[in-house]
């Protein structure tokens, strides 16, 4: 072995894997391949999860048929927290690093965590009139919900308000990183003030939740995942091919030439 | 009370919201593809990466 090649650092799988991630034909290539996949598992566990929820899971014994909402509200809840956390934390990566396919990434999963959101607001609103009888009260739990929903709408509205994205997802995540504050008020706000809604039935030690009823929701929860990840992809390549139009790489991916095997730096 | 229309209609607005979610980007690629295609005409459109 010489002397130049035993001082050549090797790199390990993961950063590697991480530094390619970077390179927009590479990613544009590789995320292409995994969505279909990805749309694939999502549909396979919707189906399986709504099938054990809607049809299999027998009905609550105080709040009869209408527990069913739980399982689009409880994982569209979810999703929409853990979105914007996933969009902070990107976005702060983007901010330090100033990796710009998590520039496109942060600002990809605002859109897909206002529906998760909104989806969320409206299912449990359907949800509070059988059981609390109206549709909204301005507690915390759904106070704080509506709250994310406006951080999104202002996430996705300062990235559209500035005509360069790079400076454009630089303000947009910092306002991201801004409201993150909101995420443990929504998350405790049960615990911290006296609301409707109910507080949290599955922690770290376990559910309250009977396993017939428990499993569609934690498949359903899974399904969302996979969902946020397609959309995502689909979403983050689309806003690369808007923003490279003019790089050859992104010509040759839309009229079918294959793109290079090797990766480019970092953008 | 029968809580059929509170489920179904959940359902259905929850269905919605992520359907066009999901669509929305697909049309919006559609018409990126178009143009970038106007920028280069010499060669043909594949759709196969969409």
């Amino acid at each position: 072995m010489s002397t130049n090649q035993a001082k050549k650092p090797r790199k390990n799988a993961l950063v590697l894997f991480i530094h390619k991630l970077g390179s927009p034909p590479w990613f544009y290539n590789f995320t292409g391949k995994l969505i279909p996949w990805l749309w694939l598992l999502f549909g396979v566990l919707a189906a399986w999860g709504l099938y054990l929820g809607l049809v299999r899971a027998p009905a609550d014994y105080l709040q009869g048929e209408s527990f069913r909402i739980m399982y689009i509200h409880v994982p569209a809840a979810w999703m929409s927290m853990m979105i914007y956390g996933l969009m902070a934390v990107m976005g702060f990566i983007a901010l330090v690093w100033r990796i710009r396919t998590m520039e496109i990434l942060a600002m990809s999963s605002a859109p897909i965590g206002a529906a998760f959101t909104l989806a969320a607001l409206i299912s449990g609103s359907l949800w509070g009139r059988p059981t609390w009888g109206t549709y909204w009260v301005w507690d915390a739990r759904l106070t704080s919900e509506l709250v994310l929903l406006f951080l999104y709408f202002g996430v996705m509205s300062l990235y559209a308000a500035f005509d360069e994205p790079r400076k454009a997802a630089r303000a947009a995540a910092l306002l991201a990183l801004v409201g993150l504050i909101n995420l443990p008020i929504i998350h405790f706000s049960v615990n911290w003030w006296n609301t409707l809604h109910q507080p949290s039935s599955i922690g770290v030690t376990g559910s309250t939740i009977h396993p017939s009823m428990l499993w569609p929701l934690l498949i359903m929860a899974v399904a969302t995942k996979f969902y946020y990840a397609a959309n995502l992809l689909t979403r983050a390549r689309l806003m690369l091919l808007e923003q490279d139009f003019r790089k050859s790489w992104a010509r040759d991916a839309i009229n079918g030439v294959a793109a290079p095997t090797t990766h480019g730096e970092p953008d | 009370m029968d809580h059929a229309p509170f489920i179904w209609t959940a359902y259905a607005a929850s269905g919605l919201i992520l359907l066009w979610t999901a669509i929305a980007p697909l049309l919006r690629q559609k018409r990126a593809r178009r143009a970038i295609h106007l920028l280069d005409p010499g060669k043909p459109t594949n759709d196969s990466h969409s």
